[in-house]
């Protein structure tokens, strides 16, 4: 698994534009896990029985390569808004395909190039704050996130993934995973230490007030 | 295999985390920083579920499972994309420059009520800056509440008025309500007062044109409700806006089911029929006395009650009348106070008929026409001297009615009009002192000298005239009678020190007339019923203090910003 804790996406960014191809396939293999994680948040259980979650993260990160001339933002933020909004289009699709609907074609074209798209991701926060919370918001945080997420085990990943980032009660999360509610909140809890061991590591000077 | 303890204490670890999580998905910032200064050692898990929070959360249109909120426009959903969740922009990050919101760009944060926050931000597709109000979760609690929320507020939506804020959408992105506005650049009612009164001239022609607003919304079966400087925003050329309307009554109604009618508005500015909680009264009459309390506060600086806490401005606003405007502020002319205590009249009758019928009377003022307020007679004036000073006027009461008493006593067994001269002497010495000791009440400095002053002479003028009476017999009575009305004060330490007093005068009284009897047991009864009701009296103030502390932390606070 890749960390990324120490990857300058801005930098892979631009010297893939200019041509490097290592560069390229680098700033693919960092943000798979994002996508992967995005895609798992994105699909609705209904969809997750038919569906292969890395059927849709295979074809994201497809099209994301082919449209990376498109893509005109620079920062870490807007590259990973363009990745969620391509994600967020094919699982679009998927859900249409299987509610028997033609997917449309038109509306497809218009994500990748639309000039919106430099507005994605917001300009760094500024500080002034001393909770964790916005100690951490000050980086992007969102790449190691979902490299930690993906290095938890299973059912650990399950629970953060239906609790945390699907934002369901525990009542549906227990409902889901086949378990109990307690014994879905001990996991829950369990995941959240063992997810902040593993981002503790590159965030230890910030994690303990 | 851990032992119980641990358990235990996983189990509580959990629920923290839990209770953390729910403030986070709520979007309710103030829990998460109370929850963080409780819970200092958990921080770096808190920092977990923060960076978690961090991550997109799925959108509506795919994650199909969590459908909810009626009415969703299906356009809007077509053109939301975020990067980042609801929590990072809506919250915690209330940092100039966070965040997207659906279609929304938020600029800055510009105000923060009990009801939600409310950014400054701009709508993408249509290029415009709005303001953009998402309400906190909890004041959504059911399906019911939110399908009430979208029809007031589609029905305020379909409203134009040069005065009011007009509302454009109102919809949900990933799980947050929110409502779109226009974006008033400049300050509101609020921040202007808190530098002082405002012109009077000025005072009324805002006013003039804020009720021509409330005049329309009325026409449109709107009752505002919660009427007060804070949601009237100003522009820059100081033209005011009328905002929050129609959503009182969701968010009013709800806050009194849950918390038995603490939050109804807000008590400086409510009328007397909604700070008593009889919500079938509110009607128009309810926003005219809200206007003339913002008329007052514009007048005056401050608003017509206003005390250290809110249930004792609840108190206030049912049973009290406020200080007239022109003894706070003498430019103000008697016409336009006449207006402004129209307004403010317990009695939702004697108020203006209609918001129109004030903006008239406001017209007629600035054109230096007669008014339709008459000029408040005599006892208009007495009925409300009585109210605003009633401590005063109970004791004048009870000195006339004692020197009517005794004179018509004297006439009857004919005795000279000198006779017991030195008890009326006291009386009225006893009237001049509580005078002065109103004088001393009215300024907020010296009010609780005045009450302590009352406390002790009461007793000492019972002390006088017992010890001058002939008989002492039921004029005894007065001693309980000032333990008991000490109360009123609602404070602890007045009751105990009239009951001291009291113990005291009589305790001089005994020596005074110093009467051989053979019931010594007596004065010994009397000492002990005095000291049992002034505890009983302090038991019942305290109580209700306790009550009111509870309430009013259940307050929601004031948004220190315009809240659009």
């Amino acid at each position: 698994m890749q960390t990324s804790g120490s990857v300058n996406v801005s930098d892979l960014l631009e010297k893939a534009r200019s041509g490097d191809d290592a560069a390229r396939d680098r700033l693919f293999v960092v943000c798979r896990n994002y996508v992967s994680v995005a895609a798992r948040v994105e699909m609705a259980s209904w969809l997750k029985a038919k569906v292969d979650a890395s059927d849709l993260v295979q074809q994201t990160l497809l099209e994301a390569h082919r449209g990376l001339e498109n893509f005109r933002g620079t920062t870490e933020a807007e590259w990973l808004g363009w990745l969620r909004r391509i994600l967020v289009h094919n699982a679009a699709d998927f859900v249409r395909r299987f509610h028997g609907v033609e997917k449309r074609c038109a509306g497809r074209e218009v994500p990748l190039a639309s000039p919106d798209d430099s507005q994605y991701g917001a300009p760094q926060p500024s500080s002034g704050g001393e909770t964790p919370s916005q100690l951490l918001m000050r980086k992007e945080l969102q790449l190691q996130v979902a490299d930690a997420v993906a290095r938890l085990p299973d059912d650990y990943q399950e629970v953060v993934i239906l609790r945390n980032l699907q934002q369901l009660p525990f009542d549906e999360v227990a409902q889901r995973m086949g378990r109990s509610r307690p014994a879905v909140q001990m996991l829950w809890m369990r995941a959240i230490r063992n997810l902040q061991e593993l981002l503790g590591t590159g965030e230890s000077s910030n994690d303990h007030a | 295999m851990p032992d119980s303890a641990d358990q235990a204490a996983d189990v509580e670890l959990a629920e923290a985390l839990d209770r953390y999580l729910a403030a986070l998905h709520a979007g309710d910032a103030d829990h998460c920083h109370r929850w963080l200064a409780e819970h200092p050692h958990l921080r770096a898990l808190a920092g977990c579920l923060d960076a978690l929070g961090q991550f997109p959360s799925p959108q509506r249109t795919v994650s199909g499972g969590t459908t909810g909120g009626e009415g969703f426009d299906p356009g809007l959903e077509q053109t939301m994309i975020a990067s980042r969740s609801t929590f990072e922009s809506g919250s915690v990050a209330n940092a100039p420059g966070v965040g997207e919101f659906g279609k929304y760009e938020l600029v800055e944060e510009i105000g923060r009520g009990g009801m939600g926050v409310v950014f400054k931000a701009r709508q993408r597709d249509l290029n415009r800056i709005v303001a953009l109000k998402m309400i906190l979760s909890n004041h959504l609690a059911g399906d019911d509440d939110v399908k009430r929320f979208y029809r007031e507020a589609r029905a305020a939506g379909s409203l134009r008025h040069p005065h009011i804020v007009g509302i454009h959408e109102v919809g949900q992105f990933n799980g947050q309500h929110y409502f779109a506005m226009d974006f008033i650049s400049g300050t509101s009612l609020a921040g202007l007062t808190r530098s002082g009164p405002i012109d009077p001239e000025e005072a009324a022609r805002c006013l003039v044109r804020v009720a021509r607003a409330v005049q329309y919304l009325h026409e449109h079966g709107i009752v505002h409700r919660d009427l007060k400087p804070s949601n009237i925003l100003l522009d820059e050329a100081r033209n005011p806006y009328v905002t929050d309307f129609g959503l009182a009554r969701v968010f009013g109604d709800q806050d009194e089911r849950t918390q038995s009618g603490t939050t109804l508005g807000t008590p400086g500015y409510m009328p007397p029929e909604q700070a008593a909680g009889k919500i079938s009264d509110i009607t128009c009459r309810s926003d005219v006395y809200s206007m003339g309390a913002i008329l007052y506060e514009m007048l005056t600086g401050r608003p017509p009650f206003r005390e250290d806490t809110p249930h004792r401005t609840i108190l206030q606003v049912i049973h009290s009348e406020p200080t007239l405007p022109n003894r706070l502020n003498p430019r103000v002319r008697p016409e336009l106070e006449r207006i402004c205590l129209k307004c403010l009249e317990k009695n939702p009758d004697r108020r203006y008929a209609s918001a129109a019928t004030l903006a008239n009377d406001l017209d007629r003022y600035l054109r230096r026409e007669p008014l339709e307020a008459r000029a408040a007679g005599f006892t208009d004036h007495f009925r409300r001297w009585i109210r605003r000073e009633s401590g005063l006027a109970a004791r004048l009461a009870i000195m006339l009615a004692a020197l009517l008493l005794m004179e018509a006593e004297h006439l009857l067994s004919h005795r000279p009009w000198s006779y017991h001269l030195e008890i009326k002497i006291a009386f009225v010495a006893w009237s001049i002192l509580a005078l002065v000791f109103q004088w001393f009440l009215r300024r907020p400095k010296t009010a609780d000298f005045a009450r302590i002053a009352w406390a002790i002479t009461d007793p000492l003028l019972l002390l006088f005239v017992l010890s001058h009476a002939e008989d002492v017999g039921p004029i005894l009575v007065g001693y309980p009678v000032i333990v008991t009305a000490a109360g009123l004060w609602f404070s602890v330490r007045l009751v105990a020190t009239s009951t001291t007093a009291c113990v005291l005068s009589y305790v001089a009284l005994l020596a005074i007339r110093h009467e051989p009897t053979n019931q010594a047991h007596y004065p010994l009864i009397f000492v002990t019923a005095l000291i049992v009701i002034g505890a009983i009296v302090g038991f019942q103030v305290h109580r209700v203090q306790t009550l009111s502390r509870y309430f009013d932390q259940a307050q929601p606070r004031e948004p220190g910003q315009p809240g659009g």
